[in-house]
């Protein structure tokens, strides 16, 4: 069972029980704190990235979940705890055959400018996201799915291919519904003119810098929110994020820095964290090369990445990955084994000499592209030492800015890259490292993680899934094409004047749900 | 051979010039001072109209030129606002909405159409109206920048005036001590060692971001603290050395001795009399400096997080957004281009005596 | 000379060509010994034999990874640290390299085609000043930062990207300084001995005019020299300097830079370095355009 630090649980645990209750409109405060909350206040959220634009269509997908929630809520909820979607602004989702699916919505929820959010409503969206031109990032969630309107309320989608995980799309990418009537409106500026179902309507944005919100008169939860704005603030670096916070600027703020986070929880603070996700950054290895489809070799790179000495040098504080799930992964299986091949110099340079030895080569050189950025930068220098140990090997450190960087990897033209892997939900080790799944950038094919991952769609009972999730990742972390170096963890940091907030996990990190938050006079 | 009072004249302007003829025969326009209609000759007409084609071939040629090196650079736009997963149909539509898929002359050729009837287009990955982008970013900058200058000009004018009333006094040395030092320290490293002292440890300022004037006028000026004093610092080194040696000379000569002989007061002789013609080399570096300080915020914005064009810059750069890297280049060009005109037009309001030497 | 990035190179002459000429010093000391531009031209010639010699030095190799993170200096490591444990001093020497290979070989380019420019400009002005006044011009109005972006991104970040994207930005100040004295020299009395006597264009150019206008392009070239040490510290901080691992004092700076609160050594050892390499830059062409202003004014 996964341990939850500090107030988590009890916060999540609230947001169980109200989500519960939610159906029946009543108004339990949640179950961690017996306090009254208080009306008022506007609370400061710090995080280190903005979406291009809060247009609904394309905020899901780009990791726009903390500045478009406000505005939009999601129609279900991932609740990291259970690993269950729960129902948010939709009613309820729900399959008998995990081919059919049908979304109820509210009865009375109206949008921000009065329209309804009915079933049009979504088809109008989904349909928006669909199409080519828009150049939504979430159009691949709509693989293989068709919908249509049931009546008012009630929308049916049908699957070509069974997939339980159905759900996960529905929290995110196509989570994200716009009024219909203020996006025709707002033409080619429906990215800064948001107008949604959610607790906030957007007052301000100003790139960059922050985006100012103010409570929706409108909402359907009567007496939500407690809070009378928002304001979430874009602080890049993480130094200035948590300098802000001490400061006192920030309400609550979400780093992905452990050391710091242990430091602020010393300092008395309120931290949640680290929040379970399954992401990290790694060492990515193209197999389309075809040096790198020869196992010594990649086994040789494998024993001789110390990803203990990279997280000791780089980020303090942080566990060192020996698997594809962190060990607090429900879904992790320890029994059946399944690791990260270990730091083992001796064995790599066997493996090297026996790649050698049969390629009939005396040495051998791989170029490592990397990223420019601070903390990848030295990580990646780091790599190329580790690697250079190996004798024989010469490991060339190709650093490049981030948009030369994604476009080598798209078109797959790289050999050894620094990669990484941001999944909110299991259902993305699909998308990674299934032989057709769309972000399988390393051309890494495995046909038992495939039987494994298959199992994770078509199967209903929650056991047999987390066993498939547990030996696809064991499958996957013994001969990895992209092995991390470190797991991308993030905190949540609050003020002790903020409560009950309840949490998620997207793409990036740790995302808020305010519906029910409230500040101390 | 002309004589010009201030040879850093002749260093001054790209463009306020006119073509072709030596020096030595060329008849200057007669001046008396205050005599500004007399001035208005078809000759000063044509130089002006000259001075026009100049600036607009020149712009030409400037935005022609970075179309090629964005051209050049790897990565495209594409890659940065569709993700890895991206359709064909996606991506197809994509360039095509960019404009991607016509050849490079017709690309450019199309957006000068665009932007002559002022449509500076919309940014490929915000979707933002270009310009509304640069009307929201660029009274940032400009309000750094000018306060940085003003700022500069305040410390250094009583500086520069005393150092040079007073060579080798106590104000004179000290002051060259720290100009050498602040001209040593690169303007990066101000910055993060003004953050360390007074954000930091002494916690006496917000280290940054940006609050509106019209959301809190004290939040406002407190954050712009350190950013303005980080550029500026750097500009007064500058400003004392010039203004210093100029006022030295003008010191020396005959009608500020007549001035000190009638017996006028210290502080009248240095204001009025000598300060105006000391400021030449100071005006004459006018339009490179603030074309700098504004090229300086791009540092400080980084530095601060402030969202001025210097971010707006740096974060189309990161995402290949062509589009509004043009319309920067072309606003970045054009500004300075006009700046360094009105520099050289104001030399004669500073000194009639003044023959403008035939410079670039 | 301003050390910011935007007009690095464009802006530097026209400041600091004026006091000089202009400025008549009230008091004539006899000294012989400017103590400033000797200890200068010292620290330049260590930092310089030390880049040179770099590989010979007794000192770890500074990719070399360690365990002691940001340690404070010892008699393994005279100057400590940096975050991944390599040891700095080797670092800062190895840095040296890059900085002085930068400065060096960008102001050479930059002036060996800008004086190139600026004298024919001078020299036979009409149709040739003009035709390379509107490229002088053009590379003044382009805006410098993002021509370096631009540039260091297309061509892929390295020593030899820096060095002739900056010596593009540069080649105008030289120009201008050299444009300025030809014109000045080329009515004297000697140049228009040597016309008389039937000596050629190139001739003339070369053999009477160069020597003259060089005088005061070599005062020019220190402290564009010292613009250019900053301006490489000023790219490595935004990240488009020379890429890891090879050490450069920018890449320091900002690397150092993450860990300000509780390391501040990682930034202010590079700093020192910085600061007393272009001060000495700096003092050092202040001495000669003061030994020189004199005779390139008009």
């Amino acid at each position: 069972m996964m341990r939850l630090r500090g107030l988590g649980a009890g916060f999540v645990v609230g947001a169980l029980v109200l989500a519960a209750c939610a159906n029946a409109g009543s108004e339990n405060s949640s179950g961690s704190t017996s306090a009254e909350p208080h009306r008022g206040g506007v609370a400061t959220l710090g995080v280190h990235y903005e979406p291009p634009s809060m247009d609904p269509a394309i905020c899901g997908g780009s990791s726009g979940f903390s500045h478009c929630q406000p505005v939009f809520d999601t129609l279900l909820r991932y609740d990291y705890t259970s690993q269950k979607f729960l129902p948010q602004l939709a009613q309820s989702f729900e399959t008998a055959d995990g081919k059919t699916w049908t979304l109820k919505l509210r009865e009375g929820v109206t949008f921000s400018d009065g329209t309804p959010l009915n079933a049009d409503a979504v088809v109008f969206n989904w349909d928006r996201i669909r199409d080519p031109k828009t150049l939504s990032p979430a159009l691949r969630a709509v693989d293989g799915m068709s919908w249509k309107k049931v009546d008012d309320l009630t929308v049916e989608v049908t699957l070509e291919q069974v997939n339980y995980q159905l759900p996960g799309k529905l929290a995110l990418q196509l989570g994200f519904i716009g009024s219909p009537t203020a996006i025709r409106n707002a033409g080619a500026q429906a990215g800064s003119r948001p107008v949604g179902a959610g607790p906030f309507t957007l007052t301000t944005w100003t790139r960059g810098t922050e985006a100012v919100y103010a409570a929706n008169p409108h909402y359907w939860q009567k007496g939500r929110p407690y809070l009378d704005g928002l304001v979430v603030k874009d602080i890049n670096d993480d130094n200035q994020r948590l300098n802000a916070f001490m400061a006192g600027d920030l309400s609550v703020n979400v780093s992905p820095r452990t050391q710091e986070s242990r430091t602020a929880k010393d300092a008395g603070y309120e931290v949640t964290g680290p929040v379970p996700m399954i992401a990290g950054t790694g060492l990515g290895m193209n197999l389309r090369d075809p040096l790198l489809q020869d196992d010594d070799l990649r086994m040789a790179l494998l024993h001789a990445l110390d990803a203990a000495q990279i997280v000791h040098a780089v980020y303090p504080g942080d566990p060192a990955p020996d698997a594809l799930l962190t060990p607090d992964d429900p879904n992790r299986d320890d029994k059946a084994g399944g690791r990260y091949p270990t730091f083992d110099l001796q064995a790599a340079q066997e493996r090297f000499d026996a790649y050698l030895k049969r390629a009939g080569k005396s040495s051998e050189t791989l170029t490592l592209t990397a990223f420019t950025s601070p903390l990848l930068a030295q990580a990646a220098q780091v790599i190329q030492a580790q690697l250079g140990e190996i004798k024989g090997l010469t490991v060339k450190l190709d650093s490049v800015d981030t948009p030369t960087l994604v476009s080598r990897l798209t078109a797959g033209n790289f050999q050894l890259v620094q990669g990484s892997s941001n999944l909110a939900v299991s259902d993305g080790i699909y998308d990674t490292y299934h032989t057709n799944g769309t972000l399988n950038s390393y051309g890494y094919s495995n046909p038992k993680v495939d039987e494994a991952l298959d199992v994770t769609r078509t199967s209903n009972d929650p056991k047999v899934v987390a066993a498939a999730y547990g030996r696809a990742a064991g499958e996957i972390s013994q001969d990895p094409p992209l092995r991390y170096y470190r797991y991308y963890s993030a905190h949540v940091w609050q003020q002790h004047s903020v409560h009950d907030l309840t949490l998620t996990v997207f793409g990036s990190g740790v995302g808020v749900y305010w519906d029910n938050a409230w500040l101390d006079k | 051979m002309t004589k010009t009072r201030n040879p850093a004249a002749a260093e001054a302007s790209p463009v306020a010039t006119s073509g072709g003829s030596d020096v030595a025969t060329e008849e200057v326009p007669r001046r008396q001072a205050g005599s500004w209609a007399s001035t208005l000759g078809t000759r000063r007409v044509r130089r002006w109209l000259a001075s026009l084609g100049r600036l607009v071939l020149l712009l030409f040629l400037v935005t022609a030129a970075a179309f090629l090196l964005l051209q050049l650079t790897p990565g495209s736009p594409v890659d940065s606002i569709l993700p890895p997963d991206a359709t064909p149909a996606q991506i197809a539509s994509a360039r095509e909405q960019f404009g991607l898929n016509d050849p490079v002359a017709v690309q450019y050729v199309h957006w000068l159409g665009n932007v002559v009837t002022g449509d500076l287009g919309r940014s490929y990955r915000t979707r933002q109206d270009v310009l509304g982008m640069i009307a929201e970013a660029a009274p940032v900058s400009l309000e750094i920048a000018t306060l940085a200058l003003l700022t500069a000009l305040l410390l250094s004018v009583p500086v520069a005036v005393w150092a040079a009333y007073r060579p080798g006094g106590l104000v004179d040395r000290v002051s060259t001590f720290v100009n050498s030092a602040t001209l040593a320290t690169p303007a990066f490293v101000l910055g993060i060692l003004l953050v360390f002292a007074f954000g930091v440890k002494l916690g006496w300022l917000p280290i940054l971001g940006w609050v509106p004037f019209t959301r809190n006028p004290t939040a406002h000026v407190e954050h712009l603290v350190l950013p303005v004093l980080t550029l500026a610092l750097g500009e007064c080194a500058l400003f004392t050395r010039l203004l210093k040696g100029d006022m030295m000379a003008t010191l020396q000569q005959d009608h500020v001795l007549s001035a000190r002989a009638r017996g006028l007061p210290t502080w009248r002789i240095l204001t009025k009399h000598a300060l105006r013609q000391s400021s030449f080399s100071l005006v004459t570096v006018m339009g490179v400096v603030v074309g700098r300080l504004i090229g300086g915020t791009v540092l400080v914005e980084s530095i601060f997080s402030l969202p001025g064009m210097g971010t707006l810059l740096i974060g189309a750069i990161s995402s290949r957004d062509y589009i509004v890297i043009q319309a920067i280049v072309l606003l970045s060009a054009l500004l300075y281009l006009v700046l360094n005109t009105l520099v050289d037009l104001s030399y004669p309001l500073l000194d009639p005596r003044v023959r403008k030497e035939r410079t670039w | 000379m301003v050390t910011s990035l935007d007009g690095v190179p464009g802006g530097g002459p026209v400041a600091t060509m004026a006091p000089t000429a202009v400025a008549v010093s009230p008091r004539r000391r006899g000294r012989k010994w400017p103590i400033g531009a000797l200890l200068g031209a010292t620290w330049l010639v260590v930092v310089i034999l030390a880049a040179l010699f770099a590989q010979a030095l007794p000192l770890p190799r500074p990719e070399a990874l360690s365990n002691s993170f940001a340690a404070m200096p010892s008699w393994d490591h005279l100057l400590g640290t940096d975050a991944l444990g390599r040891d700095v001093l080797s670092r800062i020497v190895f840095g040296a390299r890059v900085s002085m290979a930068v400065a060096v070989g960008a102001t050479s380019l930059s002036l060996i085609i800008g004086v190139t420019v600026g004298m024919l400009s001078g020299f036979f002005r009409g149709a040739t000043d003009s035709g390379l006044s509107v490229f002088v011009n053009f590379m003044l109005s382009f805006p410098p930062l993002i021509f370096l972006i631009a540039v260091v991104t297309a061509l892929q970040p390295g020593i030899l990207t820096l060095v002739v994207a900056l010596a593009l930005l540069g080649i105008p100040n030289f120009a201008r300084v050299a444009r300025a004295n030809t014109i000045a020299l080329a009515d004297r009395e000697f140049v228009t001995a040597a016309r008389a006597l039937g000596a050629s264009p190139v001739r003339i150019l070369v053999k009477e005019l160069l020597p003259n206008v060089m005088l005061p392009v070599l005062s020019l070239a220190l402290v564009v020299m010292a613009t250019l040490v900053v301006a490489e510290g000023t790219l490595s901080f935004l990240g488009l300097g020379i890429p890891p691992p090879a050490p450069s004092w920018g890449g320091m700076l900002a690397a150092g830079r993450e860990a300000l609160r509780t390391e501040p050594q990682l930034v202010l050892v590079p700093a020192f370095f910085f600061f007393f390499t272009v001060l000495a830059f700096n003092t050092l062409g202040d001495w000669a355009r003061s030994r020189v202003g004199r005779s390139s004014s008009i």
